[in-house]
Formats: C-alpha cells, structure tokens, sequence
C-alpha cells in the first residue's frame, strides 16, 4: 500500500533548535537518528558527503529550504525528518552549486524501500508549495502539530 | 515518441517529483512519451537514447541533447519557464 506523507511525519521526527552551521545540524541530527534508530552507523558521513558533492539548497516562495538525504542503504526505518531552525544556515543552492542560500526549513526523506514510496515522494513538494502550511510549519512547536498540519495539507489537496 | 531523461543525483528523490509533474505536463500537451530516471552519473549511458535532459541539479558535463533546469518543478519559482521550454523543445 502506498504510504502517505502524514504516516511518514508520524512515524518522523521534528527538531525545533539552532544549529550554527551545517555541519553542526548534520552531527546533531545524524548522532540523535543514529540513537533512535533511523539509521545506520555510516549515514552521517553519506550525508555529509552527498551533500558536499550534490548540494540540496532550495529557493522556495516564502522560505528556503533544504533536502538533504541519502541512499536507501544507509537507512533503517521509513520516516520523515523535520527541521525547523530558529537561525536560517547556510545551504548550497541545488541548482546553482556556487551559491549560498540561506535555510529555515530542513525536510529529511528517509527511505529504506523506495517502490511504495513513489507518490509520497512526488508529492512532498506540495507542502513548502503550501504557503500557508509553511506559516503554520514555521510556529509549529512539536512533532504533532507538524502531523496535524500534513494532515491538513493532504485533505486540501488530495481530492 | 520522445524520451526525456530525468536526473539527480540518486536517481531517485529530486528526481522522483520532476518525473511527476513532467509526466503531467507531456500528457496534458499530448507528446507520446517514455520517461528515464537515472543518476546524474547514468545520463551518459542514456543520452543518445533521449531527446532532452530534465535535471534538478547544475549539470557539469557537456551533453548532445538539449537540457532544462527542472528545479521549477520542485522549488514552484520558475516551473512555468522550464514547462514551456521542455514543451518547446519536444514539439520540435
């Protein structure tokens, strides 16, 4: 069955903090993944190294941001991450490899299987295409508000 | 029928939601088509098969089939732009 971007946020989780560079959100991130078992002991430096080579930095409506994964084998559980940065830090642009782009959302696909993933995959876009979901994103103060917001997301735009 | 590459650097996530809206926008103007997903990496293998690079990230390389920045599809800023070149290039 094809899993929803909703289900992906809830088996998820959300990170409200500030980081001071990338490389201290990606530590951050990757150690308290690894503890909860999202990934395996080599994501972190798959990630960093994905990055540097294929910059994830996005220029959006209203805030930036930025997608930064990793190949399926470096996973241990199907979710989706969520950052939301009180500072914006700086990304390379994904399309423009020498520019700096400032982020305030990071939004992390972990996928170990990708078959039943496609339509969660392509429809991911449609939220930061959401300003309003992106406002509420940007107040949200925990992981199931975040849940409640996609599920929101979804009704609206899924007929 | 034409066949338009799609590329990132997996093959599998930015690529994946450019394939969808691509897929959208050759149907709604009619062009028979087949879609390749592949890494950046694979778009050597695949180039004389295809008529256009769809990508989402900077391409490095030199390729002898026309290329179209797909970010648009993915960030909403510029889609209409790259929507109408993919269309021109495949109406040809």
């Amino acid at each position: 069955m094809a899993v929803t971007i909703s289900k992906l946020m809830e088996n998820g989780r959300a990170y409200f903090c500030r980081w001071h560079s990338q490389e201290d959100l990606f530590d951050s991130l990757a150690e308290d993944l690894l503890a909860e078992g999202y990934v395996k002991d080599t994501f972190k430096q798959a990630l960093k190294e994905r990055e540097a080579k294929y910059p994830t930095g996005i220029v959006c409506n209203k805030y930036n941001i930025a997608l930064p994964h990793v190949d399926s084998e470096h996973v241990q559980k199907d979710a989706l991450i969520v950052a939301v940065l009180d500072e914006p830090i700086g990304f390379h642009r994904m399309d423009k490899l020498e520019e700096i782009i400032e982020v305030q959302v990071v939004f992390m696909l972990l996928i170990e299987g990708v078959s039943n993933h496609i339509q969660a995959i392509a429809n991911l876009t449609s939220l930061w295409l959401d300003d309003g979901f992106m406002d509420e994103l940007l107040k949200a103060t925990d992981k199931e508000r975040i849940v409640e917001l996609v599920k929101k997301h979804e009704k609206r735009t899924i007929a | 029928m034409k066949t338009v590459i799609i590329a990132c650097g997996s093959g599998i996530a930015t690529s994946t939601m450019i394939s969808m809206r691509v897929e959208e926008i050759l149907n709604q103007n009619q062009i028979p088509h087949e879609i390749i997903q592949c890494s950046i990496n694979e778009i050597d293998s695949y180039e004389d098969r295809g008529d256009v690079i769809v990508s989402s990230t900077q391409l490095q390389g030199e390729y002898s089939i026309p290329t179209v920045m797909g970010i648009g599809f993915i960030s909403g800023i510029g889609a209409e732009e790259a929507e109408r070149q993919l269309v021109e290039i495949l109406k040809k």
